[in-house]
């Protein structure tokens, strides 16, 4: 990703610092962190009934 | 008239030299002085920022206090066969709240104020304009959402915001303990921390509101859109959910299911008023800060008040909820659940009451709060810690007290603003009790027809922690201590 400020000096820099401002990447990685979500709740939830399955 | 020219004498000369000489010496002492004004003011209102950011990031960990609270206090009023399940949902909630409001909840506090229509409001912060150009984490907006050295509010006015939708889940958690799927309560809790609650205090709970710009709805303390939108979000659940197995009897009657630990409950409950106070210093806008009252602490209606007032009103709340309690109950879990009530009971007006009006009142809510919970019971709820009343009936009833005690007083700042009054509040409590209501009964509705929604009776009458818990509560038991040393 790299410092989103040429030169690479902190002097002068103002505003956001994060990794990937001003590209497509913090929407990227937010999408990617929304989908984790959903991910680990689905697989959550597939263990969930499995521990549940010899009490049915 | 004629005028001649006239040469100055050498002497005149010399006099208007020095004058002007002293003339730059004065200007430039004035304008030297200025400039240190300026240096002093930029330093002023910088550390007045930083203050600021420091505020709010303090209140973030004193509200976590409030979530190690619940923790306590549900593990500890759940049996212990199911002292661990009930801590891992609890902290699932937490954990999955924060990403929630990260990712959607902030757009929603800040695009919902004007109703569902995502239109601006009076104040120009609202909308879905405003929201996109704010709350996203992508594009344009994410410069507000992560670490941006010219902005030193936004980060932290997040994280208290952040901590008040987990604190919601928190506040459902505890009653519904000991029967519900971890996975399926994990996504209630994100859909009451994420976006119910959020819509509450986008409505009541800013300057845009409709509740607030046309009702005069004032909740200071979030009595209605945090405590009661929580609670009737649980009974909401509670419905679908239904009581666990044994709590009713046949003929309708209940039974006593105790907690393993009361002592793990009541010290919970503590915590819970300590972390209080960092739920009400955030409810409170920094002096010297956009929106604030002047150079002093505001409302987030902009009206004033101070951390004086908090001070006076949440003690009196905690002494007269305690009192009320323990007269009716001499129950130490009921006892700090009205110390509790004391607090809601007073929150919507916690910037305006008089101290010794929040006693009585807080009195008032902590003898209520058994008797209000055996109506609950009666009806064939199952709310095994009592957050249905403490946080629901409480909450609705002290925003509707407000609308009596403080009727006339401004909602909000401004010339013309609207006034509170009675038929407000009664219809902006109300608007939060449906809002939770509503939004717990769907939501469980659509789990329990998923599966997801209760654990099955064997796995309940075997305990939760054998099911799905790698750990054991207390492998050793609680065995009597070895003796002391002689």
């Amino acid at each position: 990703m790299g410092f989103p400020f040429e030169p690479a000096a902190w002097e002068g820099v103002s505003g956001p610092i994060f990794m990937g401002y001003g590209s497509a990447l913090p929407g990227l990685f937010s999408v990617i962190g929304i989908g984790l979500c959903f991910a680990i709740l689905i697989k959550g939830q597939m263990a969930e009934a499995k521990s549940y399955k010899s009490y049915m | 008239m004629v005028h001649f020219l006239k040469w100055p004498t050498v002497q005149e000369a010399y006099d208007v030299h020095s004058k002007r000489q002293g003339n730059d010496i004065v200007e430039e002492q004035f304008a030297d002085l200025l400039a240190q004004l300026a240096a002093i003011e930029t330093k002023g209102n910088l550390t007045n920022t930083m203050f600021a950011e420091f505020y709010y990031y303090l209140s973030i960990p004193l509200m976590i206090i409030i979530h190690a609270g619940f923790l306590a206090y549900e593990m500890g009023a759940s049996r212990a066969k199911n002292a661990l399940t009930s801590g891992v949902k609890n902290i699932l909630a937490f954990a999955f709240v924060i990403p929630a409001f990260y990712f959607f909840g902030w757009w929603v506090y800040w695009g919902f104020p004007t109703g569902l229509s995502l239109s601006a409001g009076p104040n120009g912060i609202s909308g879905a304009v405003y929201a996109n150009a704010i709350a996203w984490p992508w594009g344009e907006s994410a410069s507000y959402m992560g670490p941006n050295i010219e902005d030193q509010i936004d980060g932290v006015f997040w994280g208290a915001f952040a901590l008040f939708g987990a604190t919601t889940a928190s506040i459902m958690s505890g009653a519904l303990i000991e029967r519900i799927q971890t996975v399926g309560f994990v996504i209630l809790a994100i859909i009451l921390g994420g976006f119910t609650w959020t819509l509450a205090a986008a409505w009541g709970w800013h300057s845009d509101g409709w509740m607030v710009q046309s009702l005069g709805f004032h909740d200071f303390g979030a009595a209605g859109v945090v405590h009661v939108v929580a609670a009737f979000f649980a009974l909401g659940v509670l419905i679908n959910l239904g009581p666990r197995i044994g709590k009713f009897n046949a003929d309708g009657t209940a039974n006593d299911i105790p907690g393993h630990n009361m002592p793990f409950t009541v010290t919970g409950l503590m915590l819970i008023i300590v972390g209080f106070f960092g739920f009400l210093m955030a409810c409170m806008v920094v002096g010297g800060e956009a929106w604030s009252w002047g150079g002093n602490y505001a409302t987030i209606y902009g009206t004033p008040s101070n951390l004086g007032a908090l001070s006076f009103n949440v003690l009196m709340a905690v002494g007269g909820g305690i009192i009320g309690a323990w007269v009716v109950t001499k129950d130490p879990f009921w006892m700090m659940s009205g110390a509790l009530a004391g607090i809601i009971s007073v929150a919507s007006g916690l910037d305006v009451y008089w101290p010794s009006l929040v006693f009585i009142i807080a009195i008032g809510a902590g003898a209520l709060i058994k008797p209000a919970a055996a109506i609950v019971e009666k009806a064939g709820i199952d709310d095994a810690v009592g957050a249905v009343t403490v946080h629901g009936t409480i909450g609705f009833l002290g925003v509707v007290v407000f609308g009596i005690t403080a009727t006339g007083y401004p909602a909000l700042l401004g010339e013309g603003a609207p006034t509170v009054s009675f038929i407000g509040q009664l219809v902006g409590g109300l608007v939060c009790v449906a809002l939770g209501l509503s939004n717990g009964y769907v939501a469980s509705l659509a789990l329990k027809m998923l599966g997801m929604l209760r654990v099955p009776e064997a796995a309940e009458l075997a305990g939760l922690d054998t099911v799905k818990v790698p750990a054991q509560a207390y492998p050793e038991g609680i065995p009597v201590s070895a003796p002391p040393a002689e």
